[in-house]
């Protein structure tokens, strides 16, 4: 039995990041392990030693500050949970919340547990005022597996001083648009500013964590979802550039 | 003598344009700001300054509104094709201005876009303005609701008398600190509603103590009937109400008035009870605004129906990356009481940019299609493949589903396995293609 919680799942929930814990279970289940998934939110009462796996989408910059209050609250469960080489996946801003600090208007103190910094953008970072966001079809390579990874980004956020990227990437794309890092990973943490269904996208890139979960857990992972490949071949087929 | 030739070059040029085969509803103000940036401060408005924005149904609404108030006797200008730009309601104003810097009409009405919004009010201020809803709209492009919003209230000046959808907890937020006044709108419980535990919501939370809202019932989204647990921050009974819906029958009443919907959509709902409640607004009566609304002549929704292989055929347009207009063409199809055969899909996410992101289709819930009326799901188009995997995750059983990655191949698929009214919700491009094989098939 797998244990999985989506937390924030109605705050951080911007661009159809349901997606991911349901193809956790997808993917699980095809493979016949059982899976549970838990839905909380703020101020509900979360036990973190009961899950194997826990994933926070991306949200408004509002959403996150407001995730950021409760977030802190649970900054011993949460310490916990990483140093025992449990899993977790976050995908657009929602690594913003685990660095040092978030620089928006004023400086607002984050959990503090990586030592990356989090500063948001605003019109005036670009010369041309219309594009104040980092938005696009994104291109990664990673070694923990050898196909390329697909995705979209749409985010205002930049991390400094990453030192153990995700993903490598175009650098209009990278934490801090100068470098070619991207995301952030540190044990079983698995970050990137890619935003939606990236896991539903990349089945490689899920067969891979999943596979890790399950030896973990003494379990077998053998089965991939054929329709999930098909369907990122047939976007590399089709948007080759 | 200078706003004179500003007003002159502005019409000029719009007719030279108009003459070489442009639109000409954009050049003109172009010039016309070049020349003098702040002329929009230099003319004359009329009484009545009316901008109507939101994610959708601002198109509708300014159309209905433009037919309300030029039906009373109000000369009316606005912006028929949606030209929303800075350059074009520059155009608008001054082709209709005279050289002396009035503009000769009773009413100003715009259909205004929510991000373009700020630079048109930095030089004249809205006597009325209409939001319809902030929702999850061409997220590249505007980024997320929250956003969205924040625009539209920085955008809005003291004073401007605000008519409001409350069902839209964004749209509410709106009323916080606006210091001027506020007339409301929204729509009764019907059989559309849904009460339903959805996790893709916006708004989520009370905007004063950031409680998680309550809701009584759904209409889709997060539109419907909340409070906040401690009523910091509610939906109350709005000034203006529909109630006794019947979308199937057309029949509304507002505030006990009867009133014909143009068309048989849930949001025809909306658009006609925000365009009463914003005559009301101006000083119209019930009886000069139930008068149009209830005539023959007034303008309803054109439906795109077609004849194929015998069988009836409507197209309706793929709202792409917007999740809740999609998903009230995927209700509209539903909710039709006939065995049917759908046929969706889409080659690019947006016409206005190149990037593609399909994050969206996870924010629509495709597992109503579970329904036994369906007889078949046709997929088509580049991302037909990540469609397939959408419907697979909706649990829709697989023996409905056709996936056709070759176009030339549809009109056989349709013929030879499918059964029942045909629905397509495609993009511009496809839509395109699937007419030609409608008029392929009357050849034959």
């Amino acid at each position: 039995m797998i244990n999985v919680l989506h937390l924030y799942y109605d705050l951080l929930n911007l661009y159809g990041e349901n997606a991911n814990t349901r193809c956790i279970e997808r993917c699980l289940k095809l493979n016949k392990i059982k899976v549970n998934v838990d839905y909380k939110s703020v101020g509900d009462k979360i036990d973190f030693k009961k899950y194997d796996l826990i994933y926070i989408g991306s949200g408004s910059e509002e959403d996150l500050l407001l995730a950021l209050n409760d977030i802190k609250f649970r900054y011993d469960g949460i310490k916990e949970f990483i140093d025992s080489d449990k899993y977790l996946i976050l995908t657009g801003n929602a690594m913003d919340l685990f660095g040092e600090y978030i620089e928006a208007d004023e400086k607002i103190e984050a959990l503090g547990l990586f030592k990356y910094q989090t500063k948001f953008i605003s019109e005036s970072t670009f010369e041309n005022a219309s594009t104040d966001r980092i938005v696009g079809e994104v291109r990664a390579t990673t070694k923990l597996i050898s196909e390329e990874i697909i995705g979209f980004q749409n985010r205002c956020d930049l991390n400094l001083n990453v030192k153990t990227p995700l993903f490598k990437t175009d650098n209009k794309f990278s934490n801090d648009l100068k470098s070619d890092n991207e995301g952030f990973t540190y044990k079983n943490v698995y970050a990137t500013h890619i935003i939606g269904p990236i896991l539903v996208r990349n089945p490689y890139l899920t067969d891979y964590i999943l596979d890790k979960l399950c030896k973990d857990k003494k379990l077998d992972y053998k089965v991939s979802d054929e329709l999930s490949i098909k369907a990122y071949n047939k976007y590399l087929e089709n948007f080759q550039k | 003598m200078w706003r004179f030739i500003v007003i002159l070059t502005c019409k000029f040029i719009n007719k030279v344009s108009k003459l070489i085969g442009h639109e000409g509803s954009v050049i003109g103000g172009y010039y016309a700001l070049k020349l003098d940036k702040n002329i929009l401060k230099k003319i004359k408005l009329p009484k009545y300054v009316i901008g109507i924005t939101g994610s959708s149904g601002k198109s509708s609404s300014t159309e209905l509104m433009y037919n309300i108030l030029t039906k009373n006797g109000y000369s009316t200008v606005y912006n028929k094709e949606g030209s929303n730009t800075i350059n074009a309601i520059t155009s608008l104003i001054l082709n209709n201005s005279t050289l002396g810097g009035k503009l000769k009409k009773d009413v100003l009405l715009m259909e205004l876009d929510e991000s373009f919004m700020k630079y048109i009010f930095k030089y004249f201020k809205p006597t009325h303005l209409m939001i319809t809803n902030i929702t999850r709209d061409q997220p590249p492009r505007n980024s997320h609701p929250s956003k969205i919003f924040n625009q539209i209230k920085k955008a809005i000046p003291d004073g401007t008398h605000l008519i409001l959808n409350i069902d839209d907890p964004f749209v509410n937020r709106l009323r916080i600190n606006h210091n001027g006044p506020i007339t409301t709108y929204g729509i009764d419980k019907n059989n559309y509603s849904y009460k339903n535990n959805i996790n893709n919501l916006d708004a989520a939370y009370c905007p004063i103590c950031s409680s998680k809202l309550e809701y009584d019932f759904y209409h889709y989204g997060h539109i419907g009937s909340y409070h906040c647990p401690k009523y910091h921050f509610v939906r109350s009974t709005p000034d203006y109400e529909a109630k006794k819906i019947d979308v199937d029958k057309k029949l509304i009443e507002i505030n006990d008035n009867k009133v014909n919907l143009p068309s048989n959509f849930l949001y025809t709902v909306y658009f006609v009870t925000g365009c009463y409640a914003l005559s009301k607004a101006i000083g119209l009566d019930d009886k000069e605004i139930t008068n149009v609304l209830n005539s023959d002549d007034i303008k309803t929704k054109r439906l795109e129906i077609y004849d194929f292989d015998n069988r009836k055929w409507q197209m309706l347009v793929s709202k792409n990356e917007n999740n809740l207009s999609y998903k009230q063409s995927l209700d509209y199809i539903i909710h039709q009481d006939v065995e049917k055969t759908i046929i969706l899909g889409f080659d690019n996410s947006s016409r206005r940019y190149t990037e593609n992101d399909v994050s969206w289709i996870w924010d629509i819930d495709f597992e109503e299609l579970n329904d036994p009326k369906i007889n078949k799901i046709i997929l088509i188009g580049k991302f037909c493949n990540d469609l397939l995997l959408r419907m697979t995750y909706a649990n829709i059983d697989k023996k409905k589903i056709i996936l056709v990655e070759d176009i030339n191949n549809l009109s056989e698929v349709i013929k030879k396995e499918t059964k029942g009214y045909i629905y397509s919700m495609t993009c511009f491009d496809k839509e395109i293609e699937l007419k030609k094989i409608i008029a392929g098939d009357k050849n034959d």
